[in-house]
């Protein structure tokens, strides 16, 4: 840790107290008002005061390390309230769905009409259609908010991003896209660069195999997604992303959520190769009578 | 006379020792390539002090994982065991219509020309072939019979769960290719095939507990000298630390939870790491084993999303499906229809030939 940094972290000081703001929050339903009606939907805390934490040889914020989101998107990105699982009878409350006030900016997802209908019926038909059953790749930006860690591997020219789910990982080149994307992929194919202290990462290249939760949230090839880690301690990442989708959304829509920083000294991934799990609901009724699934 | 002999002997002699060179240079070397290089490299550094192993690196090599000729314990002849690694593709051709089998269009595919580099790719024991067990060869004997039977006969490759530890790192047809990512504290590799990143911590933590079984066990590395050495431990039952089909009769060689792998980079040149391992499983193999294949730097080499999973339904179905077939034999209706049409033409021939030497009487 150099001067560099002790200045950065007085003058952040500074800053937050001039402006009474609490060091290091996480937002706490607080919306940014943007003149949406009644309760705004649960936002990041507008980040004014400057970054706090460590930072790499190269001047940016250190994001290595494992993180985890802590909201429900991954049930449904949308505000709902609690649902329960596929099987109670056998399940009781365990695999319920948390309701959540959403993470979705203006609260809808701004479906076109037919698009919409077709939500609705991935939803009805959750377990059938959404590739996480199968343990399918989890696209973007839903890989962020999987419940489940994943470790950032940051270096000046490439960021890796290595989700416990599935082994899923993506290596980001911190450099402008050169090229359009040769293949659809499950991933897409993202490119980084740094806004100051904000991470911006721009996806596109998807196949329309993924979701976006398991409510049915969906899209198709012409997905673009623009991701920001706006890091503003050593603990908190305020991300956001914008979701761009010509044939499926009227217009672009955005998603934000805090990102935990793990800060257990044990801190790490352990794999979640769930392939096993799905083999008996995908080719058990083509196993050998007898023989283990 | 006598002198010019002396003198072809000692050419040849030269040229036999330079041949065999225990000497790893450039990633020639065969028989001990962890000697120390003839021409001490200094590699690029990190900001830590650590050689940089940074980049995209390929493996492609058609070397056979064993050396070609040893005996081994795979029942030939069956479809899917004969091991491309140890013969050339006009042996393979040959072998197949020795067979009665069909020839293939891609026999073997691949993305580099088909010419062996070194001897083999296992080095110790010298002989170049795996000091497997007999209970170990018999019981993959078994499992390779059952295969249609369920997914869970088919290797950790196929089923697209994960290529193992050291597994991911040996030579296939396509796809060979790594890419390191480096941070003072961790080393992640990532392989393009299964899209497997190994984030492995370099920062002297220790080994997860015993009581967690991984399919690649849990990796944690440190630096000795300009190597780094990767142990990797808590592996489980259910994985296979050879996976690939040019391993011939080793395809799917289970691990036990005994397993345990080290493995070596050494950046030997601008060009090349050198990656050795060694594998020890007493449950499986009689003594421990090595392996040598070199990394070589290729700036230009893209990788592609290896999406295996979720694109195998059609190899497992088909796969699964056909094991069923097969199982209904002479009851399958299919077959019994064929061949009760093929009965009652031969009958009505023969009912035609009589009655047409009938008339003719």
């Amino acid at each position: 840790m150099g001067k560099r940094v002790m200045t950065a972290l007085v003058a952040a000081a500074a800053l937050t107290a001039v402006l009474g703001l609490p060091a290091g929050s996480a937002g706490q339903g607080r919306g940014r008002g943007q003149g949406a009606a009644a309760p705004a939907p649960a936002t990041a805390p507008a980040a004014a005061a400057r970054y706090t934490g460590p930072r790499t040889a190269d001047g940016k914020p250190n994001l290595n390390g494992v993180w985890q989101v802590l909201s429900s998107a991954n049930w449904d990105l949308e505000p709902h309230n609690a649902r329960p699982s596929p099987n109670p009878a056998e399940m009781g409350a365990v695999l319920a769905a948390p309701g959540s006030a959403g993470v979705v900016e203006g609260n809808e997802i701004p479906y076109k009409p037919a698009a919409l209908a077709k939500k609705k019926q991935n939803a009805a038909n959750w377990l059938k259609l959404d590739p996480e059953v199968k343990c399918y790749m989890p696209g973007l930006p839903r890989a962020t908010y999987m419940p489940y860690p994943f470790q950032i591997i940051q270096t000046p020219t490439n960021i890796l991003f290595a989700y416990q789910y599935a082994t899923a990982n993506r290596v980001v080149p911190v450099g402008p896209r050169k090229e359009e994307p040769a293949v659809d992929t499950w991933m897409g194919e993202s490119f980084a660069r740094w806004e100051g202290d904000t991470l911006v990462v721009d996806a596109k290249g998807f196949n329309d195999q993924t979701w976006f939760d398991r409510a049915g949230d969906y899209h198709s090839t012409d997905l673009h997604v623009v991701e920001r880690y706006t890091p503003i301690d050593a603990h908190v990442i305020n991300y956001d992303a914008t979701i761009e989708d010509p044939q499926v959304f009227t217009r672009p829509w955005k998603i934000s959520m805090p990102i935990y920083r793990h800060v257990e000294n044990n801190a790490q991934l352990v794999e979640f190769r769930c392939v096993e799990f799905a083999e008996e609901l995908l080719y058990g009724n083509l196993v050998k009578p007898g023989a283990p699934k | 006379m006598a002198r010019r002999a002396l003198f072809v002997d000692v050419l040849a002699v030269v040229a036999v020792l330079a041949i065999a060179s225990p000497i790893a240079v450039e990633g020639q070397g065969a028989a001990a390539p962890s000697a120390a290089p003839a021409k001490r490299y200094t590699p690029p550094r990190t900001a830590d002090g650590r050689p940089d192993l940074q980049g995209m690196w390929t493996f492609w090599d058609d070397t056979p994982f064993e050396t070609p000729g040893v005996p081994t314990r795979r029942r030939d002849g069956d479809e899917g065991a004969v091991g491309s690694a140890d013969r050339t593709v006009a042996q393979l051709q040959a072998a197949r219509a020795a067979a009665g089998l069909p020839q293939e269009e891609n026999v073997f595919y691949a993305e580099g020309p088909l010419i062996p580099k070194r001897k083999s790719i296992v080095v110790e024991p010298a002989i170049g072939h795996v000091p497997l067990s007999g209970a170990a060869a018999q019981k993959n004997n078994e499992r390779q019979d059952h295969f249609r039977d369920s997914y869970r006969y088919l290797t950790p490759y196929m089923r697209c769960i994960t290529r193992g530890v050291p597994g991911g790192l040996f030579p296939t047809g396509v796809n060979n290719a790594v890419q390191f990512i480096q941070t003072p504290g961790t080393v992640a590799i990532v392989n393009e095939q299964i899209h497997e990143a190994r984030v492995i911590p370099v920062d002297g933590s220790r080994h997860l507990p015993q009581s967690i079984r991984l399919w690649t066990g849990d990796s944690r590395g440190h630096w000795e000298g300009d190597t780094l050495v990767v142990d990797t431990t808590n592996f489980n039952d259910k994985g296979a630390s050879v996976n690939h089909a040019q391993a011939g009769h080793l395809q799917g060689v289970g691990q036990s939870e005994a397993l345990h792998v080290v493995e070596r980079f050494t950046r030997v040149s601008d060009k090349t790491i050198n990656y050795e391992v060694t594998v020890e499983d007493p449950n499986i193999y009689t003594a421990p084993w090595k392996a040598f294949v070199p990394l070589t730097k290729n700036d230009s080499y893209k990788m592609f999303e290896y999406a295996c999973h979720e694109g195998n339904v059609y190899f497992m179905t088909n796969v699964l499906r056909a094991g069923r077939v097969q199982e209904k034999g002479p009851d399958n209706q299919a077959v019994s229809d064929s061949r009760r049409q093929a009965e009652e033409a031969a009958k009505a021939e023969l009912e035609a030939a009589k009655a047409k030497a009938q008339q003719g009487k």
